[in-house]
């Protein structure tokens, strides 16, 4: 089994070195590279010679590409020509605020999708099935962005009980933390809770038609331990996978409530770079979504493994 | 241990509870189908509404008028009132229809129209084409559609058809997946073997005896994915990684309205509930289809 993890990680290795070149050739080998938005600002030859010599734009692209990896490797990022700032400060000071947004959504979701799921499960076709899995499809239908503008406008501005928008650092005390973050983190884990639900939904029943559950039943053990432990415990693993598959969209969705509820976090940081035209943040930014996403699916694949005897046995027969 | 208590003479409860667990279920699959047969009838609608609304629009979706600036809903000749710049909402929604909706379908095609081909040589012909191809699938699972049209409005200008770009290129790994997986199935059937051995080649047995067997479970997979898609549409023009302004779409309305949402909260509300009555009528379809071709998947 350990070797199936290994192929894993190297496999994921191998990942994340061809997205680096897929980063690096995007922003320098495409017309609108650096070069042309370096030279809208200058009209000096010599000056702009000098400011790309300074940032290594005049070196052929392997090289470009051998010397930025050795830096990306070594931490180096290199440093913003917009704002003076190394790239892998801006990315310290705004990654753990993304992923407080995405831990605290995630959070909410698996607390409501998971409940939800169960519920409707246990009484399939009953008021309790309907309501959930009505609420749980228009949770999937409706935009962060549009949710997002709809809560701050009922709580923030008619109610005044939640800020609008902005962060507070948790340094600044755990609650005025929490007060910013509530809606952002609810208006993300809202369409997760969803996708969890019916997952959850369609594994339990799965799970409650099955022989152990019957065995168990037959035992005489109570209903609500055949429920929660037996049945339940299988159908989690739909949880991990679910939170895998999900990823592209979570990625999605923190750059648009980082940007409805003005979040500095990493989402608002790429948006801004790309407005701005800062390639080497904007590498950075998108290279550290591109690896997060390949380490967190490595994990989850980690995870599907250590918790399914069953996949130990066809992954080594390498279905991927 | 309760084992006893559930003695001999009380009739078995346990068929009794999985007797009535089918009864339920088979009562539950009627009430989806009606589901469906709405969100069939709605997506329908949303489309026409699309392709034939525009004409219908009283206004020019552009035309400005300063006279009625942010007229509330039901104002005179503005059955939904007008913007910032007094144009007229109701036909800056109609038009708004054909971007968002073309952006959410042509990119799902576009997504299945490589991703189906791709899938199905990496399962049929296996080996180093099938390792090469699904670790360049891999490669482009690392980069969400957000992330590729991040980077498409890095090296040019953000338009509709970027917005399609990206969202169909990025649908290109879960459907090949699919179609990899679905063709592994059967490619080693006898009938695709006989088919081999009757001298057909490579391209004929892909065409006329996998291709049918792929069909069903991307077919699924597309359902889900258009519904996603319009969302996804909306999230770009919203954030200014798709269509422009002027041009009328709903994510792009709902950009626009958030600083006038203190004077007009009917600019933030309606084209919020067209994408989410657009959504939910593709999911309840898409769910209708998932139960029909695959009742395992719910």
């Amino acid at each position: 089994m350990s070797w199936v993890i290994a192929r894993r990680a190297v496999i994921a290795l191998v990942t994340l070195l061809l997205a680096t070149v897929v980063v690096f050739a995007a922003v320098h080998a495409l017309p609108g590279g650096p070069t042309t938005a370096l030279s809208a600002d200058s009209t000096d030859p010599a000056a702009l010679a000098a400011t790309m010599h300074v940032y290594g734009f005049d070196k052929p692209l392997p090289v470009q590409y051998g010397r930025w990896l050795g830096q990306v490797l070594s931490g180096q990022l290199g440093t913003s020509p917009i704002t003076d700032i190394p790239v892998s400060t801006q990315l310290e000071q705004r990654l753990p605020i993304t992923l407080e947004l995405a831990v605290l959504s995630l959070l909410f979701a698996i607390a409501i999708g998971v409940p939800a799921g169960v519920a409707a499960a246990v009484r399939p076709g009953r008021v309790i099935d309907w309501v959930a899995s009505a609420v749980a499809l228009g949770g999937l239908s409706l935009p962060h962005f549009w949710f997002g503008i709809l809560a701050i406008l009922i709580f923030a501005v008619h109610l005044h009980v939640l800020p609008s928008g902005g962060f507070v650092p948790l340094a600044n005390g755990l609650g005025g933390n929490l007060e910013h973050m509530a809606m952002p983190a609810i208006v993300l884990g809202t369409g997760l809770a969803a996708v969890i639900m019916r997952q959850t939904r369609a594994a339990m029943i799965e799970a409650l038609g099955a022989d152990y559950v019957r065995t168990a039943r037959a035992k005489g053990m109570r209903e609500w331990q055949v429920i929660w432990v037996h049945a339940l415990r299988n159908s989690l693993m739909i949880v991990v996978t679910v939170v895998g598959l999900q990823l592209g969209g979570l990625i999605a969705g923190i750059v648009t409530v980082e940007e409805v509820f003005n979040i500095p976090g990493i989402g608002q940081l790429t948006l801004e770079s790309v407005y701005q035209r800062d390639y080497p943040t904007l590498q950075g930014a998108v290279l550290l979504t591109a690896a997060g996403y390949i380490i967190v699916n490595l994990l989850t694949d980690v995870c599907y493994t250590l918790i399914n005897p069953r996949l130990r046995v066809t992954a080594t027969r390498g279905t991927t | 241990m309760t084992a006893g208590i559930a003695g001999p003479a009380v009739p078995d409860p346990v068929s009794g509870r999985v007797a009535a667990r089918i009864v339920r279920t088979a009562r539950v699959r009627p009430r989806f189908t009606a589901l469906a047969i709405v969100g069939a009838a709605g997506s329908l609608i949303v489309v026409l509404v699309a392709v034939f609304g525009p004409l219908t629009a009283s206004y020019d979706p552009n035309a400005t008028n300063f006279a009625v600036v942010l007229a509330p809903p039901g104002a005179p000749h503005h059955l939904l009132g007008t913007d910032q710049l007094g144009r007229d909402v109701l036909s800056r929604m109609l038009y708004g229809a054909r971007s968002t909706l073309a952006a959410g379908i042509l990119s799902t095609l576009l997504g299945t129209a490589v991703g189906l081909p791709y899938g199905m040589v990496a399962g049929y012909f296996r080996g180093p084409v099938d390792m090469l191809l699904m670790r360049i699938a891999d490669v482009m699972l690392a980069f969400p559609f957000l992330l590729l049209a991040v980077g498409l409005a890095a090296i040019s200008e953000p338009t509709l058809w970027t917005a399609v770009l990206a969202l169909g290129v990025a649908q290109v790994p879960a459907i090949a997946r699919i179609a990899r997986g679905a063709t592994l199935e059967v490619r080693d059937l006898e009938y695709v073997q006989a088919a081999l051995v009757n001298g057909e080649g490579d391209l004929t047995i892909l065409w006329r005896q996998i291709l049918p067997n792929v069909l069903r479970p991307v077919t699924v997979q597309t359902t889900v994915a258009i519904p996603a898609s319009i969302v996804g549409a909306a999230i770009l023009a919203f954030l200014g990684l798709g269509v422009q302004p002027p041009t009328a779409d709903w994510g792009g309305m709902l950009a626009q309205a958030q600083q006038y949402l203190n004077q007009s909260v009917w600019l933030g509300v309606f084209p919020g509930i067209a994408i989410f009555l657009a959504a939910l009528c593709f999911n309840l379809l898409g769910d209708g289809i998932t139960d029909a071709l695959n009742p395992r998947g719910r």
